[in-house]
């Protein structure tokens, strides 16, 4: 059967709120749940929030991933504190596989593997699946797919990471940087839009990272990805749906990807970003190739 | 202090010169998809590369091969293979590498050829640096502005002793995480880190309206002059920025104005009704704080720039070269370079300035 992963919530948020979510995200009927925002340790949660959040998520059937940050500039006690208590660890930076010892990986999409290669690096024993890197194309992704001998996952909805800054994009914009930014993110919770001076939506600016501004959706290849075998599907809902609406419509999501559903049933697909499968620039609509 | 300065090597032409301006080591790409400056006219031919070599190393001066794209298909893995075999038996130092399946390459070819890490495998922790360095014969690490002297300091205690650290040191900079930025490929369509293609001239266009000339980057609107690029207003009225557009498709390298623009990350765009840019119009310089640097371990010091004109690597490598040596540059000819290369940009040394 196929699964249906769905990333965290944006951390720019106190920790009740983000509790809030992860509740829908535990009664919802995704399969697999990502535990944290990787871009900035600034606004890493506390330990106790984890546990919490990790007891919450088992509770409801759900199997959770740690993922790790991609930037790391101090050390992670969350990471030492929780990595025990979860089902696997998603690996974004490679600092931190020799703290592994006996969990499961998921190789992460901000790893850059293009190719089999790549994989030598690590540790095939303790290889779960792979993440295909974000914005790779359609031939990209299938000669990756064929050449690993694991299994993949594959981003197929929501606002798709783009960018990740040193500094903070976020901070930079409001005349800050990221020693002194004081937090600014969580006064713009869902983000900075920016659009070109000729009025095309483009960019979300939620703090470090940058993401598209409309949401990516590759969902209309769900079938053929299935027969290219694989068998996760990663979305990234937050902010996507009204918070009310959110549990509601990841299940639809997961109908999708259980082939239950198809995607043009579903009215919000019109406007997504999802081109660069295509070959073609990301933020291109593709209203009128689902 | 005793460190090295790494100068840019765009064409051939201009090595004698780049040779005599102080650079201990130089770094230059094979024309091509194998470095992340995949530009017309900016990179050195694999016919040159043995008299790159060769002059090179009559001035004792290194050779550094810059193979830093992420091959992604195995006719990629092959064409790495292949310059990696021919550079390794024609005699480079050291190959700067971001891909794990590059520097495998590199290990089963010539486990010998010492490795730089690239600020493209976006690797910012020293952990992730030894990692690799159990793994191969990496030399030293590479490393993006982003540190605090403080950062640096921590950097270099928990690093391997026998990694050497280089830091980016002057030219334009980025805010983007080297590797992990899709901010070009969203625009383009053409891939940065597989390709080497990042705000790539040539999908520039200028549209002239009135009074004002709008840069295009492909059917995105990145820009807009009142005046030419040039900083001429005579000038727009003439040429509308087109001639200067011509020049920079053409070379890939030629303009500043334009390479300062860097179209994509330094582009205007709207927030709310403000026009904003990713980052600050700035460019990095840590000329101030080399001995700081040296102080607390940074022992190469790199000028970022293959796409700008060798007169602009020669003068910048001379600054540091009295900067290193002497213990001082001339503030003069540093104002001459700003003027020249960075007009209407400030200066800033990236988080020496903010903590």
């Amino acid at each position: 059967m196929p699964k249906l992963v769905v990333s965290a919530p944006f951390f720019n948020a106190s920790e009740k709120n983000l509790f809030e979510e992860f509740k829908i995200l535990a009664e919802s009927n995704a399969d697999e749940i990502l535990l944290r925002d990787i871009s900035c340790q600034k606004r890493e949660p506390s330990v106790d929030f984890y546990k919490k959040t990790i007891k919450l998520l088992h509770d409801n059937g759900k199997k959770v991933i740690l993922n790790t940050p991609v930037i790391v500039r101090k050390e992670d006690k969350s990471f030492n504190a929780v990595s025990h208590l979860v089902d696997s660890v998603e690996v974004n930076n490679i600092g931190y596989l020799p703290f592994l010892k006996n969990t499961k990986m998921l190789l992460g999409p901000h790893l850059k593997l293009y190719n089999w290669k790549d994989l030598e690096l690590f540790d095939n024993s303790k290889i779960e699946r792979f993440v295909v890197p974000y914005g790779l194309t359609k031939v990209q992704t299938e000669i990756l797919l064929h050449e690993v001998k694991c299994e993949g996952e594959v981003f197929v909805f929501g606002f798709e990471p783009i960018a990740l800054s040193w500094n903070c994009f976020l901070a930079s914009f409001l005349g800050k940087n990221r020693f002194n930014c004081q937090k600014s993110c969580f006064s713009h919770p869902s983000g900075l839009n920016l659009s070109s001076l000729n009025n095309i939506p483009l960019f979300k600016v939620m703090g470090a990272q940058v993401f598209s501004q409309k949401p990516y959706s590759v969902l209309n290849q769900v079938e053929y990805l299935k027969r290219k075998k694989v068998k996760y599907f990663r979305i990234n809902p937050h902010f996507v749906f009204e918070k009310i609406k959110l549990g509601q419509k990841i299940n639809e999501l997961k109908k999708i990807i259980d082939g239950k559903k198809k995607c043009d049933d579903l009215g919000y697909l019109e406007k997504c970003n999802g081109t660069f499968f295509e070959n073609t620039p990301g933020y291109e609509y593709v209203s009128d190739k689902i | 202090m005793k460190a090295s300065i790494v100068v840019p090597l765009n064409s051939i032409e201009h090595l004698d010169s780049i040779l005599k301006s102080g650079a201990n080591e130089v770094y230059f790409g094979l024309q091509g998809s194998l470095n992340s400056r995949n530009f017309s006219n900016l990179n050195i031919s694999l016919d040159d590369l043995p008299e790159v070599i060769k002059k090179c190393h009559s001035c004792k001066v290194k050779a550094n091969l810059v193979l830093n794209s992420f091959p992604d298909s195995v006719e990629a893995l092959a064409s790495h293979e292949a310059i990696i075999k021919k550079s390794s038996s024609m005699g480079v130092d050291c190959i700067i590498a971001a891909s794990f399946s590059v520097m495998e390459l590199i290990k089963k070819i010539d486990p010998l050829m010492p490795i730089h890490v690239s600020v493209m495998a976006a690797i910012s922790n020293p952990e992730s640096i030894n990692f690799l360095a159990d793994r191969f014969n990496i030399e030293r690490v590479i490393q993006a502005p982003d540190k605090s002297i403080a950062e640096i300091k921590n950097f270099r205690r928990v690093l391997n002793k026998d990694i050497s650290l280089e830091v980016i040191s002057f030219g334009t900079l980025s805010y983007g995480f080297q590797g992990n930025c899709n901010l070009s490929k969203f625009l383009s369509g053409v891939e940065t880190n597989t390709q080497g293609v990042c705000s790539h001239p040539k999908f520039l266009s200028l549209k002239k309206n009135k009074n004002i000339s709008k840069l295009y980057f492909k059917n995105i609107v990145v820009g807009e002059f009142d005046h030419c690029p040039k900083g001429d207003l005579k000038c727009l009225n003439k040429c509308n920025g087109s001639e200067l557009l011509k020049k920079e498709k053409g070379s890939g390298w030629k303009n500043t104005a334009l390479v300062n623009k860097r179209y994509v990350c330094r582009g205007l765009y709207k927030l709310n009704n403000k026009q904003v840019r990713f980052q600050n119009y700035e460019y990095l310089n840590v000329l101030p704080s080399c001995q700081k640097l040296f102080d607390v371990g940074v022992r190469a010091f790199k000028i970022e720039g293959r796409q700008r004109p060798p007169e602009y690597a020669i003068k910048v490598s001379k600054l540091f070269f009295d900067s290193i040596n002497k213990g001082t540059y001339s503030k003069k000819r540093l104002a001459e370079v700003e003027k020249e290369f960075f007009p209407e940009m400030k200066s800033f040394q990236g988080g020496l300035d903010y903590a």
